[in-house]
């Protein structure tokens, strides 16, 4: 599905990841954790397409094409999906309209007619309510004033109305108590296919408990300093972090 | 006349072919007189005049002329109409009303809608000392040419104790040949007490030439009356446009103006309210959008005279391309209008490096028990939002336009009419998607 190969990206003139290897194949799901700052953001929002980062090396294939040619509403169209660790505020758009224009965009994109607003408005119910948002969300701004639990799954709600390929998740489990944690688990696990690809960036490995990953790789420092199988997982959180540091070390002097 | 006359050719013409008949009934010849000396010594305004400081006419004077005639072109196409309802529809020509071309059919019994020459005695007398007490002839050259050349103003009349269901249109058409033409539509609009009414300016041309409109109207809004004015200012032709809106407001009355103001090459608003007596209320909201190189110069001014008033104003800027907004907010509070509450706020998107903002928000307080704020801002698209939509897919001009249209809606969605809301916003998102 993607390729990663030794991907070198700066802002500002600060290079932040320094050579990210990474495959990830249809069915798979691969898990990215590591510190604060190691660049786990940066990744995603490199895949997905934000401008303000400049790669400086490496490239990536997407489904076998250069990923990095396309501007990011080309990317969502052809199935790349990013669900922020942030999601932005936007005064004055409502979640039905930006859905509605998103869907239709995608729609347009594959030659398909726009959706009219009935069978838009019964799709998003459904969707709505798999993932416990109350039906009033549509007549409200987007992200608007919504509690930190609200925003995440809103975001995967985004997701399912979007039926992308390549999904990547960039902490969404923070800030979610337990109920939202199995809530957002369950709407990615009845997500899974053998189609799909999942790249799940998380700080903790309590998500792993509810979302099994295939592979579980540490970024540090803008490196992936170590991959591995679910067991990775736990026997970082065993070790902490300067294990990790010890690990990047030896990775650089290699 | 085909060679470029210089601004003092312009302003030579309008004061040489200035007349007034002096014998006709209701055509105020001295003030007429008067005002076209005011004009003739202040000239058109310049950059250096305090108020014009950022709006230049003189690319716009330095054009030759024809002074619009009473001669009616009998048909103009109005086929795309910004209201579903009927309404009482009152179209003006170059300024000059068009019984023919009008619709009145939906009148209510009393109230007066006609030109100063058609109105009979009686109701002339009602309104003799009002015609001009807003307007300020000495020191306003525009004004002052209006009064001049407006040589049959037209009256809306509403007597006490009556509710206008209907919308009243105003429809002001420009239409030229080959020529430039300048035009002098005048408005005084009386309501009694108790009364509520709607208004609807709207403005369209027609023509190669450059049509340049100098409307000034005089409002006064009567105790315990609701009067809701909305001007829409949009015109693909590129015309041009003087517009003052003077309001007095008597005792425990309502005034709300809602101007939009999204094509043309020159507009020029000015506003003003004065809050004569207690307990009164005024919401004046603006959006004003441009593109090109053109240019839409807002000032309002609300004059707090006496206590208990409030007055709520916003105005929002979208500024693309080289062109140029202004927004001159200005709020007076007189020592007298205690326990007044006024807020101001003007808020702004530059589009790109090369539009221009200019912003004076202006407090004058001389009372002490007052809650008055005001402020401006003015920023860019917002570019996290706009990676947002577009990693749904969203094409960035989809994307730019949705951002858009909410900044502009927090103005359109005050507009209570349904169907001038809804043509409003369909408009309103062709123009932001080119
Ligand atoms: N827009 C930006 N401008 C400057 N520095 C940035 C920007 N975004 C991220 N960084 C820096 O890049 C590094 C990696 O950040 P990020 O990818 O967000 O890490 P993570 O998601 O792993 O916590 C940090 O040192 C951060 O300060
Ligand atoms: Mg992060």
């Amino acid at each position: 599905m993607i390729s990663i190969k030794d991907l070198k990206v700066s802002i500002e003139g600060k290079e932040i990841l320094k050579g990210i290897n990474l495959e990830v194949n249809p069915g798979e799901l691969h898990a990215i954790m590591g510190p604060n700052g190691s660049g786990k953001s940066t990744l995603a929002s490199v895949l997905a397409g934000r401008p303000e980062y400049e790669v400086t090396g490496g490239e990536i294939l997407y489904k076998g094409k250069d990923l990095l040619e396309l501007p990011a509403d080309q990317r969502a169209k052809q199935g790349i999906f990013l669900a922020f660790q942030y999601p932005v505020e936007i005064p004055g758009v409502s979640i039905a309209n930006f859905m509605r224009s998103a869907i239709n965009e995608l729609r347009k994109a594959k030659n398909l007619e726009p959706l009219d607003a009935m069978d838009f408005l019964s799709e998003i119910k459904d969707k709505m309510k798999n993932m416990g948002i109350d039906l009033e969300f549509l007549n409200r701004a987007v992200n608007e004033g919504f509690s930190g639990g609200e925003k995440k799954r809103n975001e995967i709600f985004q997701m399912t109305m979007m039926d992308p390929d390549m999904i990547i998740l960039d902490e969404t489990d923070s800030g979610l108590d337990i109920d939202a944690l199995k809530i957002v688990s369950e709407g990615v696990n009845n997500f899974r296919t053998d189609e799909k690809a999942f790249l799940i960036i998380t700080h903790y490995q309590r998500l792993l408990n509810y979302i099994v990953p295939d592979y579980v790789h540490v970024i540090y420092d803008g490196r992936i300093v170590k991959s591995g199988d679910k067991s990775l997982a736990l026997e970082l959180e065993e070790k902490g972090y300067e294990w990790i540091k010890k690990l990047s070390k030896e990775a650089v002097e290699n | 006349m085909v060679a470029l006359e210089t601004i003092t050719d312009l302003q030579e013409k309008l004061v040489t072919e200035f007349h007034v008949d002096k014998n006709a009934r209701a055509n105020f010849s001295s003030l007429r007189e008067k005002a076209i000396k005011s004009f003739s010594s202040l000239g058109f305004p310049t950059l250096r005049n305090e108020d014009w400081k950022y709006t230049s006419l003189s690319s716009i004077i330095n054009l030759p002329y024809e002074i619009a005639g009473v001669e009616q072109i009998e048909k103009f196409d109005s086929s795309s109409s910004i209201l579903k309802e009927r309404s009482i529809e009152l179209v003006f020509i170059n300024g000059h009303f068009a019984s023919k071309l009008s619709d009145t059919g939906l009148k209510p019994d009393g109230i007066v809608l006609d030109t100063f020459s058609r109105i009979n005695d009686e109701v002339f007398s009602l309104i003799k000392s009002k015609y001009g007490a807003l307007t300020n002839i000495d020191d306003n050259a525009m004004v002052a040419l209006n009064t001049a050349h407006a040589s049959d103003p037209f009256l809306v009349y509403i007597p006490d104790n009556t509710m206008v269901e209907p919308i009243i249109h105003f429809k002001f058409i420009s239409q030229n040949k080959d020529s430039n033409v300048i035009s002098f539509p005048r408005i005084l609009i009386i309501t009694g007490k108790n009364t509520e009414v709607k208004l609807l300016e709207s403005f369209g041309s027609e023509g190669s030439g450059m049509n340049f409109s100098n409307l000034v109207s005089e409002i006064f809004v009567g105790e315990n009356s609701r009067v809701e004015h909305f001007k829409f200012q949009s015109d693909p032709n590129e015309s041009v446009l003087f517009n003052e809106t003077n309001v007095v407001q008597s005792a425990s009355c309502k005034y709300s103006n809602n101007t939009i103001s999204m094509q043309g090459k020159l507009i020029r608003n000015n506003l003003n309210i004065v809050l004569q007596e207690e307990g009164s209320e005024t919401e004046l909201f603006g959006l004003f959008m441009t593109k090109d190189r053109n240019h839409i110069d807002n000032h309002t001014l609300v004059d707090h005279v006496k206590p208990n008033c409030v007055s709520n104003e916003l105005y929002k800027g979208i500024i693309n391309d080289r062109s140029t907004g202004v927004f001159n907010g200005k709020i007076m509070v007189r020592q007298d209008a205690q326990k007044t509450n006024a807020f101001q706020s003007n808020k702004n998107m530059l589009l790109t490096d090369t539009a221009t903002i200019n912003t004076k928000p202006q407090l004058e307080i001389f009372a002490d028990d007052v809650k008055c704020s005001h402020g401006a801002t003015t920023g860019q698209l917002d570019m996290e939002a706009m990676f947002y939509l577009q990693s749904r897919g969203i094409s960035p001009g989809n994307a730019k336009a949705m951002l858009l249209e909410a900044f502009a809606n927090e103005i359109v969605d005050k507009i209570k009419i349904d169907s001038l809301r809804d043509s409003i916003k369909v408009m309103l998102g062709d123009y932001l998607k080119v």
